[in-house]
C-alpha cells in the first residue's frame, strides 16, 4: 500500500514536471507551423505540392532516432545552426529542455497537421465564398469562418501532438539526451530506471504516472473535443 | 440607393461548356431562366466574382467589375449573393449571421429586414434549430444587410413546399419595393416568373436567347417553345373592390376584367397572366354567357402548330399582347385572319390571383 | 481483373522477401564448412599474434557451441579482437553482447542467456552472485584501468588557474584538476555515464564529489562508456570523463589528465562466470585464454592495466 500512498519523489516529480514543460510548448510552437500549412496545403493548389506534403510527413514515417540525430547535426553544440543561433541569438537548444520541445515538436507536427489540414478540407468552401461575397476580406474570411469550423480538427491535433509529446523518447534521448532537470521527461526517467537493476518499484510508480497522465489527458481532451463540436455545429 | 445597371458582355470557356453572354440589368427583378445546365447559375457566379471570364467586361454603374486589365475581388462588388443552399454560418447566432456584413451606413436596420422576412422570433437561435423555409429567409436577411447595390438569388425557393413559397415570394417583392434593390433572379418555375420578373432572359446552351420585359418576351418567338409557358401579361389599373362577391374589377383600354379579390388598392397597375389555354374568342360579343371578362381585340397573327393546336396572337386597343390556343377547326369555322376583330374570353377564376404582379 | 493480378503478384513477392530475410546465410561459417571439406594448410599455432581482423580462413573449424558473454562497452571492442583470434582456432562462436555494467546486470537477472559477464566495478559482479546466478568462486578481477578527463580533437586545454584570483602558487595537484572542470563546465556539458549505475559514471561522480564541485559540475549523463565517449568525439560535449583505455589510439580526443586514482573507488574490471550458462565448459576454457599471453598483450595494447598493476614479463 506505501506503493500508491508516498507522494513524488523528485525523481519523480520531477520527470512530470518536465514532461509537461516539455509537451507543451511542443504542442504550442507546433500550432501556428501546423495550421499555416494546412491552410496551403488544404485550399492552395502550386506546383511542388506533393512534394511539400511527403516532407511534412516525413517525421511520421522515419524512425524517431533518425529525426533526433538530425536534429543533433542542425542544432547541437558542434552543428550546422547550433553554434550560429548561439553566438547570433544567445539561443542554446542541444542539451535544454527547449531543444527536448523542439524534437517532440518535430516528431508530433504531422500529427496535428493532418488532424488540422482534414478538419479545413472539411469546411465548404461556398462558406468561404459567401462571406466573402458578404464583403469579408480573405484574411477575415480565415479568421471568422475558415478557422473557427476548423476548430475540432485543431483541438483533436493539439491532444494528438500533446499524448505523442508526452511519450517522446527516440528522438529526445538521441538529440538532447538524458539530462535531470532538463531533459529527463517521463519515458526517459522510466528508461534510466529499467536499466538500473533493483530499480523495479521506482519503474514501476513511472508506469503508473504515466498510464495515469496519458488517461487524464485522454479525458480532458475527449471533453474539449466535445465542447467544441457542439459551439461550432450545434449537434 | 441610387439604382445602378450592370452591363457585362463576357465570353467564358469550362470544359466543353461554352458561356457568352451580353447584358443590361436595370431596375426591378431580372428573372433568369432556362432549361438545366442553360449556364444561369455560372453566369449568376461570373457576376458575383465566382468564376473569372476569359475575355469581356463587367461593370455597376461606374465601378469597373472585370476588363482586360481589372478585376475586382468579390468582397469589394458590393453584391447580395444568395445560393439554394442557405449556406449560414453554422458557428454563428442568426443574429451573427445577419450582422456578418451588415453595412451601417444602410437606410434600414436589421429590425426592419427581419420583420420584413418574418425571422424576429429568430434572431438567437442557431442555424441548425431552423427550417429550410427559415433558413432561406435569414440568407436574404444576411445579403440585403450589407446594403447591396444588387441581389443576386440563385433559386431561392427551390425545394421549398408551396406554403413556403407561398410565404416568401411576396418578400421577395418587398425587398424590390421597400429597399429599393434590383434584383436578379434565377428560376427555373414558371410561376415564379409570371409573377416577379419586371424583365425575363432566357438562356440556353450558354447563349441568351431572348430578353426584355416579361410581356415582349412571352410573346415574341422564344417563349412558349422554351419555357412550357403559353400566355401573356397584361398591365391594368384597378377599378374597385367587391368584397361581397369576392372579387376586384381592373380596367384595362379593352374592357374590365374581374378577378378574384386581391389586395392592391384602387387606382394601382397591376399585372396579370392570361393562359392562352384559358382564352376563348368569339365574332360576336355574347349576352347570355357565364364568362364575365370578355375583351376586344384584333387578330395579328395565326400560328397554326402540331393539330390540335393553333397559337393566335391578339392585340387590345392599348397596344397590350394577348394569346389564345384554339382549334384548327375554330379558326375554320369563325373564319379567322389578321386583322378581324373578335371578342377574347376569359373566365375570372382561371386568372390566378397569386400570380398578379405589382410593377415597380 | 488485371488490378487483382498485380496484388495477388505483390503479395506473393513480400512472402518470399520476408521467407528469405528469415533464412539468414552466414558467409563466414560457408567459408568455414568448405575449408573443412577441403584442408589445405595447418592451423598457425597459438604462440603467433594473427591479425585479429582478418576474416578466418584455411583453418579446419566448424559450427561450434556459442560462447555469449555480455561485456562492459568499454572493454568490447578489444574484446572482439580477442575473440576472433581464439574463434580461428576453437570450434566455438563468441557472440558478444555489450552495454553498460548495469544494464548487463539486468538483463542477466531477468533470464538473458550469458555464459560470462565482464563488469567495470566489482558492484555488478557481486550482484549476481547475490542473485544467485554466479557461483562464489567463479569470479575475478580481470583488469584495471584509469580514468581520463578528455576533451575534443581541436579544442582548447582548459585552464587550471579559477577566474578569480589567479595565482597558481597555492594550487594543489586537486585544485587544477577542480578549475579545469569548471572551466569546460562554462564551454558546454561534460560527458559522463550515468552516475546512479553506471561504473565509469559512478567514478565520475565519486570524483567530482571528492573535489566538491559535483553540484557545480554541468554533467551530461550517458548510457555507457562508449556513448559518454562518442559525445565528446563528435563536439557536442566540451569534456568527457572516460577510461583511459578509450584514448588509446583515438585521434578525435585529447587527453586533459588522468583522474589520480585517489579519488574514486579503484577501477577494477570483473569477470564472472554464469553458473547456468549453456556453454560453461566452452566458457571457462575461453577464460583461459584471457589470462594467456596473446590476450594479454591485446589487452595492453588497447590500454587496460593487469589487475594488480604491473605489467606481466
Amino acid at each position: 500500500m506505501d506503493f500508491w500512498l508516498t507522494s513524488l519523489t523528485p525523481f519523480e516529480s520531477e520527470a512530470l514536471r518536465l514532461s509537461f514543460k516539455v509537451a507543451l510548448w511542443a504542442t504550442l510552437a507546433s500550432l501556428p507551423f501546423a495550421i499555416g500549412f494546412a491552410w496551403l496545403l488544404a485550399r492552395h493548389d502550386f506546383w511542388g505540392k506533393s512534394i511539400l506534403n511527403a516532407l511534412l510527413h516525413l517525421p511520421l514515417v522515419v524512425p524517431p532516432v533518425v529525426v533526433g540525430y538530425g536534429l543533433l547535426v542542425l542544432f547541437g553544440q558542434n552543428g550546422a545552426l547550433g553554434p550560429f543561433l548561439q553566438d547570433v541569438f544567445g539561443i542554446t537548444i542541444a542539451f535544454t529542455w527547449r531543444g527536448a520541445a523542439i524534437a517532440a515538436a518535430v516528431i508530433a507536427f504531422p500529427l496535428m497537421l493532418r488532424a488540422i489540414r482534414l478538419s479545413m478540407e472539411a469546411v465548404d468552401p461556398r462558406l468561404e465564398f459567401v462571406a466573402r461575397s458578404l464583403g469579408a476580406s480573405r484574411l477575415r474570411v480565415l479568421a471568422t469562418v475558415t478557422l473557427p469550423l476548423t476548430l475540432p480538427g485543431i483541438v483533436a491535433g493539439l491532444s494528438l501532438a500533446f499524448a505523442r509529446s508526452l511519450g517522446e523518447f527516440g528522438a529526445t534521448i538521441t538529440f538532447v539526451a538524458n539530462i535531470p532537470g532538463e531533459t529527463r521527461t517521463l519515458p526517459l526517467a522510466l528508461y534510466t530506471a529499467i536499466n538500473t537493476p533493483g530499480a523495479e518499484t521506482e519503474a514501476g510508480r513511472i508506469v503508473v504516472i504515466s498510464i495515469l497522465l496519458a488517461l487524464m489527458a485522454l479525458g480532458l481532451s475527449e471533453l474539449a473535443a466535445r465542447r467544441v463540436t457542439r459551439a461550432v455545429h450545434g449537434i | 440607393m441610387a439604382s445602378e445597371t450592370l452591363s457585362l458582355d463576357i465570353a467564358l470557356q469550362q470544359g466543353d461548356f461554352s458561356l457568352q453572354a451580353t447584358l443590361d440589368i436595370g431596375p426591378g427583378i431580372t428573372v433568369l431562366t432556362g432549361p438545366s445546365g442553360a449556364g444561369k447559375s455560372t453566369l449568376a457566379g461570373v457576376i458575383a466574382g465566382a468564376t473569372r471570364p476569359d475575355s469581356g467586361n463587367i461593370s455597376l454603374g461606374k465601378t469597373i467589375f472585370f476588363n482586360a486589365s481589372t478585376w475586382l475581388p468579390p468582397q469589394r462588388r458590393k453584391l447580395g449573393y444568395v445560393l439554394q443552399d442557405s449556406l449560414l454560418f453554422p458557428h454563428l447566432s442568426i443574429r451573427s449571421n445577419l450582422l456578418y456584413g451588415h453595412d451601417k451606413a444602410a437606410p434600414f436596420s436589421l429590425d426592419d429586414v427581419a420583420s420584413t422576412l418574418d425571422i424576429t422570433d429568430l434572431l438567437d437561435r442557431s442555424p441548425h434549430q431552423l427550417s429550410g423555409g427559415e433558413r432561406r429567409r435569414v440568407a436574404l436577411g444576411r445579403a440585403i444587410l450589407t446594403n447591396p447595390s444588387l441581389l443576386i438569388l440563385d433559386e431561392p425557393l427551390a425545394n421549398l413546399d408551396a406554403p413556403r413559397r407561398a410565404a416568401i415570394l411576396p418578400m421577395v417583392e418587398q425587398l424590390r419595393d421597400r429597399f429599393d434593390l434590383p434584383i436578379l433572379y434565377v428560376t427555373h418555375s414558371w410561376d415564379e416568373i409570371i409573377r416577379l420578373a419586371d424583365t425575363l432572359v432566357l438562356m440556353e446552351n450558354g447563349r441568351i436567347t431572348a430578353q426584355g420585359p416579361l410581356a415582349d418576351v412571352l410573346t415574341g418567338q422564344a417563349g412558349p417553345a422554351a419555357m412550357g409557358i403559353d400566355g401573356a401579361v397584361i398591365e391594368a389599373q384597378v377599378s374597385e373592390h367587391l368584397p361581397e362577391a369576392g372579387l376586384t374589377k381592373l380596367e384595362t383600354a379593352s374592357g374590365p376584367l374581374f378577378i378574384s379579390q386581391i389586395s392592391e388598392a384602387p387606382k394601382n397597375q397591376v399585372r396579370l397572366f392570361i393562359n392562352a389555354g384559358d382564352v376563348a374568342l368569339a365574332l360576336a360579343r355574347p349576352d347570355d354567357i357565364s364568362v364575365q371578362n370578355i375583351l376586344s381585340a384584333t387578330v395579328e397573327a395565326i400560328d397554326p402548330q402540331t393539330p390540335p393546336v393553333v397559337h393566335v396572337l391578339l392585340r387590345l386597343a392599348d397596344g397590350q399582347a394577348l394569346r389564345a390556343r384554339i382549334t384548327p377547326r375554330a379558326v375554320a369555322v369563325l373564319n379567322l385572319q389578321p386583322g378581324l376583330h373578335v371578342h377574347a374570353l376569359v373566365k375570372s377564376v382561371a386568372l390566378d390571383r397569386d400570380l398578379v404582379h405589382h410593377p415597380v | 481483373m488485371t488490378h487483382r493480378i498485380w496484388i495477388v503478384l505483390a503479395l506473393v513477392l513480400a512472402i518470399a522477401l520476408f521467407a528469405i530475410s528469415l533464412w539468414q546465410i552466414d558467409p563466414q561459417r560457408e567459408a568455414i564448412r568448405a575449408q573443412a571439406a577441403n584442408p589445405q594448410k595447418d592451423a598457425p599455432t597459438i604462440a603467433e599474434l594473427p591479425d585479429p581482423h582478418a576474416v578466418p580462413q584455411n583453418v579446419p573449424v566448424g559450427d561450434g557451441p556459442d560462447i555469449r558473454i555480455f561485456a562492459a562497452s568499454s572493454i568490447a571492442p578489444v574484446l572482439e579482437d580477442i575473440a576472433n583470434v581464439y574463434e580461428s582456432n576453437h570450434a566455438v562462436d563468441i557472440t558478444i553482447i555489450t552495454a553498460a555494467s548495469s544494464a548487463l546486470a539486468r538483463q542477466i537477472e531477468h533470464g538473458a542467456p550469458a555464459d560470462l559477464f565482464i563488469s567495470a566495478n566489482r558492484q555488478w559482479g557481486h550482484y549476481l552472485v547475490d542473485k544467485g546466478l554466479v557461483a562464489d568462486h567463479e569470479h575475478k578481477a580481470l583488469l584495471t584501468n584509469r580514468l581520463a578527463l578528455v576533451i575534443p580533437a581541436g579544442a582548447e586545454q582548459p585552464s587550471d588557474v579559477p577566474d578569480l584570483h589567479p595565482t597558481i602558487d597555492e594550487l594543489t595537484e586537486n585544485d587544477r584538476l577542480k578549475n579545469q572542470i569548471l572551466h569546460l563546465s562554462n564551454r558546454g556539458r561534460i560527458a559522463i555515464c550515468e552516475p546512479t549505475a553506471v561504473p565509469c559514471g559512478i567514478y565520475a561522480r565519486q570524483t567530482l564529489e571528492a573535489l566538491g564541485i559535483w553540484d557545480q559540475a554541468r554533467i551530461l549523463p550517458a548510457a555507457n562508456a562508449q556513448a559518454t565517449l562518442a559525445w565528446v568525439e563528435r563536439g557536442e560535449a566540451a569534456g568527457a570523463f572516460v577510461y583511459a583505455s578509450e584514448t588509446t589510439g583515438n585521434d578525435k580526443v585529447q587527453l586533459v589528465l588522468l583522474v589520480p586514482d585517489a579519488l574514486h573507488d579503484a577501477i577494477i574490471y570483473e569477470i564472472s562466470t554464469l553458473k547456468d550458462g549453456p556453454a560453461h565448459n566452452e566458457a571457462l576454457a575461453f577464460l583461459a585464454f584471457l589470462d594467456s599471453a596473446p590476450a594479454q598483450r591485446l589487452l595492453i595494447m588497447a590500454g587496460f592495466l593487469p589487475p594488480n598493476g604491473l605489467m606481466e614479463p
